[in-house]
């Protein structure tokens, strides 16, 4: 009944096998110098520690809805193709068209979206010019709230860190 | 008469309903979304169990794929619209139960004793499926095939109408959790409307 | 492949549809292109002229009796989708001109909303001469999906947010109550074809199956919520009010239109096992008549009273249905179906002109910073806006069903339906609810007349023209037609 799946099953017993083994063998198997530097998530300027449930742009989340929509698109087109390959070839022009027709409807939203803008990451951003130069004053330092109590110790030897970078995951730094 | 059958199935399905009622039941709402997909998952199990190959492919791809994405996205938007620590259910709550296990039950038992047609033959392979599936999205069913799309028109335009800004105002700033924030945005925001 | 003549019958059948995509594509297009910094009303007037279009393709078409269906049997050709096809255009042209005021006085003129509007536009046209339940479920789903961006229109208004929110939240639970409901259809029928439907039902004998029962009754629930039937009607006061005016009355319209249409279909297509389903919608129409009334008669915001008064019209409306299986009585072979779906097309004509033209005095009142809503901005508005105020007089005695306007002609023809079809007790309850009703319409034309205003002189709005020809249409029919009902007969080639 289910033998048509065996294969992925045996594909993905496979995968986690070898991808786990791999994981596990260089823990067991890897040299360990650790250092605190070294064992940050990311080295270069995002603050490791802070709330997981930052805000950011709805743009993602609009990106993701077309992502979506054009997605479902594709999935019509998968058994529509495979009949196409297989149909006679006095229908074939038939069969196209139909398909014409439905990508064309979604065309159209294509070219709406394309038109409107809603593809474009900095669209209407331009900066409303300022009158009151006081807006540029420097401003004071913003502080995370749950930020390191103190400066990130460097060990002495550090390979690849520059200080630049430990600087940059100080605090008071704007992401 | 035990078809070999419910070895397949009953996993699958309890698999289902375990992880839909962890959704539901999760205190944390990023939870909830990421229990949300072993349940889409076993749903996507439940039909290959069923031989129905293309939609194990569309659950797969478009529910655990695309939709669940879109939900994570969702919640990461939203902040603070479950607090953990708040009672999520009302008084009525006692009364769900036997509510559900009501209707579960009599669904169930209705599907189990209707009077279903004789299954005529073997389902036909994955290639076979996908390609009668095809023709049948141009053939009978042309008109629901095309209508789908302009059902997708019309929600990518809803889509841009109601999310994206006409002209996004004063470049918003990457808005973080900052102490402090607020008052500094309004002192702004108070400077540039006098320099108007 | 199909034969050349039958893709040409195909297109034929969706001319009108096809013409109001092919306009909702071009705004959408020509407004992100061709005129992004033009004038920004070639949106409404090419809107106007493509529903116009589509109106002369349907209204040109031959009446066919029944029986002639489209798409392998998915689109069904006859007078219940065309007449109620003309209705959807007719709303369609009088809520553009409604926006088309509405949306520029309150600065929210984009043209998304003309596109939305045409997109649900053909969804609910496809709706209503849907003769396959997938093609219904389609149908209804673009209806709504225009529906729901309307109602949040308004973006930066909480209220409009909020009742799109809750406009998507329940719609989608009633589309997935309706999907559910047809696929226990299609378990116990094993078609979702309504012909098809139909003909294994009435060739079955013996009382139907749990699974067809458990169907019926997912698609009653499903449908209620879409027409807003008592006691799934929760969130229609607070979208009706929330959403932008112009949308609601757009939204009044053409839901009512398509819901009711499909459910003319779908139970016309049930007949043969009405026994099962017969005591739910009558006891589902006199709990809607019921309610409805009660509860409009303490509003004292006109879009709330209107989404009362909307659901007490969805309660007559399903007398109308309940008088459908009748097919014989007492052995007689009856003619209460035909003079069901006539009555309930008038009706759908008289309640599309009445409440367009009441939400239309509202849209005409309104301007930037006021959004007119409450009864009291009605006061003394006989004085202020005359021609406004006797409009609205009109559209509240229609409403209440006082001869000689058309609310009273469509009540006439739904109450003579049910009683031919012995529905004795439903028109009895009818006919009082409908006396009921008369109490709050006239509240409105009372503070209209005799209260003297309170409020300062209101800043003038920009642009009233459109919402006054609209009030003037629907003012004009709902005389014109309750004078002579059967010149509607006749424009849209209803009845015999």
């Amino acid at each position: 009944m289910l033998s048509g799946y065996l294969p992925m099953l045996v594909m993905l017993v496979l995968a986690t096998v070898i991808a786990g083994s791999m994981v596990i063998g260089s823990f067991f198997l890897g040299p360990k110098k650790p250092s605190r530097f070294k064992s940050e998530s990311y080295e270069c300027g995002m603050t490791p520690v802070g709330s997981a449930r930052e805000r950011f742009p709805i743009k993602f989340y609009l990106i993701a809805m077309l992502f979506i929509i054009f997605d479902i698109e594709t999935i019509f087109l998968y058994p529509w193709a495979v009949t196409f390959r297989d149909s006679v070839k006095s229908v074939k022009m038939f069969y196209l068209a139909e398909m014409g027709v439905f990508v064309l409807i979604l065309f159209v939203g294509y070219f709406y979206i394309l038109g409107k803008g809603a593809l474009d990451w900095d669209e209407g951003r331009e900066p409303e010019p300022v009158a009151d130069p006081s807006i540029f004053k420097p401003r004071p330092p913003i502080r995370f709230g749950n930020e390191y109590s103190g400066p990130i110790q460097i060990a002495s030897k550090s390979e690849s860190g520059t200080p630049a970078t430990s600087a940059a995951a100080g605090p008071g730094k704007r992401l | 008469m035990i078809s070999p059958s419910i070895f397949v199935f009953a996993p699958l399905a309890s698999a289902a309903l375990f992880t839909a009622l962890m959704v539901v039941r999760s205190r944390n709402v990023i939870h909830a979304g990421y229990w949300l997909l072993p349940c889409l998952l076993a749903v996507a199990g439940l039909f290959g169990s069923l031989e129905a190959h293309f939609f194990v492919v569309v659950q797969i791809l478009i529910y655990a794929g695309a939709i669940l994405i879109l939900i994570l996205f969702a919640l990461m938007l939203t902040r603070d619209v479950m607090d953990p620590k708040q009672r999520q259910t009302t008084k009525f709550a006692p009364l769900a139960v036997p509510l559900c296990i009501f209707v579960g039950l009599g669904g169930a038992l209705m599907m189990a004793r209707a009077p279903w047609p004789a299954i005529q033959a073997a389902a036909p392979g994955p290639a076979e499926q996908t390609k009668a599936l095809g023709l049948g999205l141009i053939g009978d069913y042309a008109l629901p095939f095309e209508v789908a799309s302009l059902i997708l028109l019309a929600a990518l335009i809803g889509a841009i109408c109601l999310a994206k800004a006409e002209k996004e105002p004063a470049a918003p700033e990457p808005v973080i959790d900052l102490r402090g924030e607020i008052e500094l945005e309004e002192s702004v925001s108070a400077g540039a409307a006098d320099g108007h | 492949m199909p034969d050349k003549s039958v893709i040409i019958g195909d297109m034929q059948a969706i001319l009108p549809m096809i013409v109001l995509w092919v306009t909702a594509s071009v705004i959408a297009l020509g407004d992100v292109s061709l005129w992004k910094r033009g004038n920004k009303a070639i949106n409404p007037l090419l809107a106007i002229v493509g529903v116009l279009v589509a109106f002369k393709f349907l209204v040109n078409t031959p009446r066919v009796a029944s029986g002639a269906t489209a798409f392998a049997k998915s689109l069904a050709i006859d007078p219940l989708g065309q007449i109620s096809g003309i209705a959807l255009l007719v709303t369609a042209v009088l809520s553009i001109l409604l926006a088309w005021t509405y949306l520029k006085n309150r600065g929210l003129d984009h043209a998304e909303y003309y596109v939305l509007l045409l997109l649900s536009l053909t969804g609910a046209m496809m709706m209503a001469s849907a003769n396959d339940l997938i093609v219904l479920f389609l149908g209804l789903e673009i209806l709504s999906f225009g529906l729901y961006v309307m109602a949040g229109f308004a973006r930066t208004e909480e209220r409009s947010e909020e009742a799109s929110v809750k406009y998507f939240l329940l719609g989608a639970f009633g589309s997935a109550f309706l999907l559910y409901g047809i696929a226990l259809v299609y378990g116990a029928t094993q078609s979702t074809n309504l012909e098809q439907i139909r003909a294994t039902l009435s060739s079955s004998s013996g009382a139907p199956g749990p699974m067809l029962l458990a169907g019926i009754g997912l698609l009653i629930v499903g449908l209620g919520f879409k027409a807003a039937i008592v006691p799934f009607h929760q969130w229609t006061p607070d979208v009706y009010e929330g959403a932008p005016t112009a949308a609601t009355a757009y939204m009044a319209g053409a839901a009512k239109i398509g819901a009711f249409a499909a459910m003319l279909r779908v139970f016309g297509a049930l007949t043969p096992v009405a026994a099962s389903w017969l005591p739910a919608i009558q006891i589902l129409a006199i709990v809607t008549m019921v309610f409805g009334n009660l509860l409009a008669v303490t509003q004292t915001n006109v879009k709330r009273l209107l989404a009362y008064s909307s659901i007490a019209h969805a309660g007559y409306l399903l007398v109308a249905i309940a008088a459908l299986p009748s097919e014989t009585v007492n052995g007689i072979a009856s003619n209460a179906p035909d003079l069901a779906v006539g009555g309930a097309l008038f009706y759908l004509f008289a309640y599309v002109f009445m409440t367009l033209g009441a939400f239309g005095v509202l849209v005409y009142l309104s301007s930037k910073g006021r959004d007119v809503q409450h009864v009291n901005d009605l006061r003394g508005l006989a004085k202020r806006e005359p021609a406004a105020a006797y409009a609205m007089m009109f559209f509240m005695l229609s409403l209440g069903g006082i001869p000689p306007t058309m609310g009273f002609m469509g009540k006439w023809q739904i109450f003579y339906a049910a009683v031919t079809g012995q529905q004795i007790m439903l028109a009895i309850v009818m006919a009082l609810t409908s006396a009921m009703a008369v109490y709050y319409y006239l509240r409105v034309v009372w503070v209209m007349c005799f209260e003297e205003t309170t409020e300062a002189a209101a800043p003038e709005p920009v642009a009233r023209t459109g919402a006054m020809a609209a009030i003037m249409l629907a003012a004009a029919a709902t005389i014109v037609f309750g004078i002579a009902p059967n010149l509607l007969n006749a424009i849209t080639g209803m009845g015999p």
